[in-house]
């Protein structure tokens, strides 16, 4: 026969001795014969090895006997003069060009599934989620929150129900299909400051502090709640909820092998970018909300002026930028600005 | 080595070889005496191989010192890392059993002992079937996680009761598909005492939550029931806590006890004050970092009264350092140096009669590789990424020698699995869990 023949040790998986038996491959078939031994397997049946350097090349027969070869470069030449095709990976993982548009393809689809997949797909989950989860969920948030950072509110009655009518109003005109989210709105007074947030289900919490930073400046705490109220039509919590638990499953795919904990880096930054994205869709909600009724979204600016010198020690270095929950101050601020110069032009 | 451990050694090992009716008389209970070597106890099966290599011993200052291998390299990982990386994300993670296949074979085959690369067998069809059914039981469990507080604690039963299995099975499917020198080795754990080993600890960790479910149940619990049922949830966090080297040491028995190659099967021959001691240590290396925090506001404060603004803010920037970067200490110092403690502990104490390991792994190099690892991922966007596998496990496993107390090449000829063609027949009956062991 002319098919080249290569000298390896046999294994049968019953002893640790090996058997030199001289290989050789044709039609389809690998023969190997040799120190007693004489068979002939379908090459289709073999598990052979994937190039690598130094390691010793083992080919997996269907009988659990294994063939060894420990000088790889022989084992090669061989392979290739028997016509054995190498896989496509191994092709690609043994060219660094193949790597390099690999890595290249993998960065786009990095930054397409973060950019589309991963807010689609979270959004596909919520859509299937029913409303009560974000009930149940929101529900055990407030209940935990309450016991330990929410006291009862201590604003006049009156000025309360003042700043709930206002609201209550301004939704209206926004939605006049009827079609609003449904919130609750709360007032309490709080360990965290001056504060306005949303949970799922929607609880919107107000704080009195707040409320007094802007000196009850009732359009202002409307645009404030009308940005709380855009997290609820989004469902931004439950989404960031899926999308952490998607991004993690992906990082930890990735790159489990080393530092799980390391792998979580990514999904801080995600999050946060994510984060962000979510804050400047409830700015646009809060904007709509705001020129339906009538009110200038200036209204926010004068919010963000008064929040402006305790935000000042707040991190804004690059790295600060990265891991934050929400755009820089400035650019929000612009976006107000400029929704209420264009409201004022004809 | 530890020369206090309790091998009564029934002849004290001489050198020379010796004569057959001079083996100890365990051989009809299949477990013998460590014989001389320290910490050793060694099990066999009821074979009596009286004429066998198996009685040959040398004796101990005379053994076979064969230190273990890894081959690897960094920019070959590197290049398998990215394409199995880039499939695993363009089929949605199906691909990633046979992912995981193409990466523990590099891994394994790389990985020499006595010049022969350890090889993977796991087929990845099968460890998709696993991967499958661990999603759902995972997704099941976080579902219930958000039902209610008792649908929780149904759950986490549920999973504690399941634990026990899972795990032995990811041993079996693990070892049964893990080859030297083309046999299969084989874990050897039976279901029960993997129970005996793991429901204290599953049952304990049950408590604090099983408590707080009661204690936040609607019909609000009387006052002095709800504090007795907070001290206990404490009581059970603070048992939890001291007895986790108890656990681990359980664990680490359990597995390390049954790890068999043909008619050789390891034993983990420790007790549990050792295991105590590696965890004080690593507390100790932990506690470091609150009481430099403590010191350094407590000082800022002490200067700020004394009136030095500028010293109390330095100090307390210092601080806000180590606040803000206890994360990084965590897991470049405090961690690795308890991995590398613990491999050494467990590993050195591994083995049987005829063969065992030692492993020195140098804590301070191990938590340098680290730092440089850590480093240079951030350099790198994460790229550096497969480099640092290659590098950990380099160093891991070049800390590892096995001693022989036989001739290697007569161990060859002698190593049979027992009850004829154990190889693949072992691996069928398996599911393909595969927790990452």
């Amino acid at each position: 026969m002319s098919a080249p023949a290569l000298q390896l040790d046999y294994y049968d998986g019953r002893s640790a001795r090996p058997r030199r038996v001289a290989a050789h491959l044709s039609h389809d078939t690998l023969y190997l014969r040799g120190d007693g031994l004489v068979r002939s397997v379908a090459a289709s049946q073999v598990r052979w090895p994937e190039r690598s350097r130094g390691a010793t090349r083992i080919a997996h027969l269907p009988d659990g006997g294994t063939l060894h070869c420990s000088d790889a470069s022989a084992w090669d030449t061989w392979a290739r003069a028997s016509g054995l095709r190498e896989t496509l990976m191994s092709r690609a993982q043994h060219s660094w060009r193949w790597v390099a548009a690999c890595l290249a393809l993998l960065v786009v689809l990095v930054v397409a599934i973060y950019q589309w997949g991963l807010p689609w797909a979270s959004q596909g989950v919520v859509a299937l989620l029913p409303d009560s989860v974000d009930q149940a969920m929101g529900d055990a948030a407030y209940a935990s929150f309450g016991d330990q950072l929410l006291k009862p509110s201590r604003l006049p009655a009156a000025q309360r129900q003042r700043l709930q009518q206002a609201f209550g109003k301004a939704v209206a005109q926004a939605y006049p299909d009827g079609n609003a989210p449904h919130y609750r709105l709360m007032f309490h007074k709080s360990e965290i400051g001056p504060n306005a947030f949303a949970l799922p289900g929607g609880v919107v919490v107000l704080t009195d502090e707040l409320v007094e930073l802007v000196d009850g400046d009732v359009e202002a705490v409307v645009g404030v709640l009308a940005h709380e109220l855009g997290h609820v039509e989004r469902r931004h919590g439950m989404r960031s909820l899926v999308q952490v638990t998607l991004l993690s499953t992906l990082s930890s795919l990735a790159f489990g092998d080393f530092s799980g904990w390391l792998a979580t880096a990514p999904v801080l930054l995600g999050q946060a970018g994510y984060s962000r994205d979510a804050e400047r869709e409830a700015d646009r909600i809060s904007i709509r909300i705001l020129q339906a009724a009538g009110i200038s979204p200036l209204a926010m600016v004068r919010f963000f002026d008064k929040i402006a010198p305790r935000a000042g020690d707040r991190e804004s270095s690059v790295i600060g930028i990265a891991f934050a929950s929400h755009p820089p101050d400035e650019e929000r601020v612009a976006a107000f600005r400029e929704a209420a110069q264009a409201e004022a032009r004809p | 080595m530890n020369s206090t451990s309790s091998a009564h050694a029934s002849n004290p090992a001489g050198p020379g070889r010796r004569t057959p009716h001079h083996e100890p008389p365990g051989w009809s209970g299949g477990v013998v005496d460590s014989d001389g070597l320290s910490g050793m106890v060694s099990s066999i099966g009821p074979v009596p191989p009286s004429n066998s290599v198996f009685s040959r011993l040398l004796p101990p200052h005379q053994a076979h010192h064969i230190p273990l291998e890894f081959t690897g390299s960094g920019s070959e990982y590197f290049r398998i890392w990215v394409v199995n990386l880039l499939l695993t994300l363009v089929t949605l993670g199906v691909y990633h059993p046979w992912a995981k296949v193409r990466r523990l074979r590099y891994f394994y085959g790389h990985t020499e002992v006595a010049g022969q690369g350890l090889d993977f067998h796991g087929e990845p069809k099968k460890m998709l079937r696993g991967m499958l059914l661990t999603g759902v039981l995972f997704a099941a469990y976080s579902h219930a996680l958000e039902v209610s507080g008792i649908a929780a604690l149904v759950a986490a039963l549920l999973v504690a009761a399941l634990t026990p299995l899972l795990l032995r099975g990811a041993l079996q499917f693990r070892l049964a598909n893990t080859s030297w020198r083309g046999l299969r080795f084989a874990f050897a754990g039976s279901p029960r005492s993997a129970y005996t080993a793991l429901t204290p600890p599953l049952l304990l960790g049950l408590v604090p939550l099983g408590l707080g479910v009661y204690l936040s149940a609607p019909g609000q619990p009387a006052q002095p029931t709800s504090d007795v049922a907070s001290i206990a949830m404490v009581l059970a966090y603070l048992v939890l806590g001291v007895s986790l080297p108890y656990f681990f040491w359980r664990l680490k028995k359990y597995q390390h006890d049954h790890y068999r190659l043909a008619q050789l099967q390891s034993e983990l021959r420790v007790g549990v004050g050792p295991v105590y001691g590696v965890y004080l240590r690593a507390a100790g290396l932990l506690a470091v970092l609150p009481l430099t925090f403590a010191a350094l506001v407590w000082l800022g404060g002490a200067a700020g009264a004394a009136g030095s603004a500028k010293w109390s803010v330095t100090l307390w920037a210092f601080a806000g350092m180590i606040f803000a970067f206890g994360g990084l200490y965590l897991y470049i110092v405090v961690l690795p140096y308890f991995q590398a403690r613990q491999q050494n502990l467990v590993w050195t104490k591994t083995g049987n009669r005829y063969l065992r390991f030692r492993s020195d792994l140098s804590a301070r190099a191990y938590i340098l590789l680290q730092l440089k690892n850590y480093l240079l991922i951030l350099c790198t966007a994460g790229l550096y990424w497969p480099w640092a596998a290659v590098a950990n496990r380099r160093m891991r496993v070049a800390a590892v020698t096995l001693v022989s107390r036989i001739d290697l090449d007569e161990l060859y000829l002698a190593l049979k699995p027992r009850g004829g063609d154990a190889a693949a027949e072992m691996a069928d009956d398996v599911f393909g869990f595969d927790l990452g062991l």
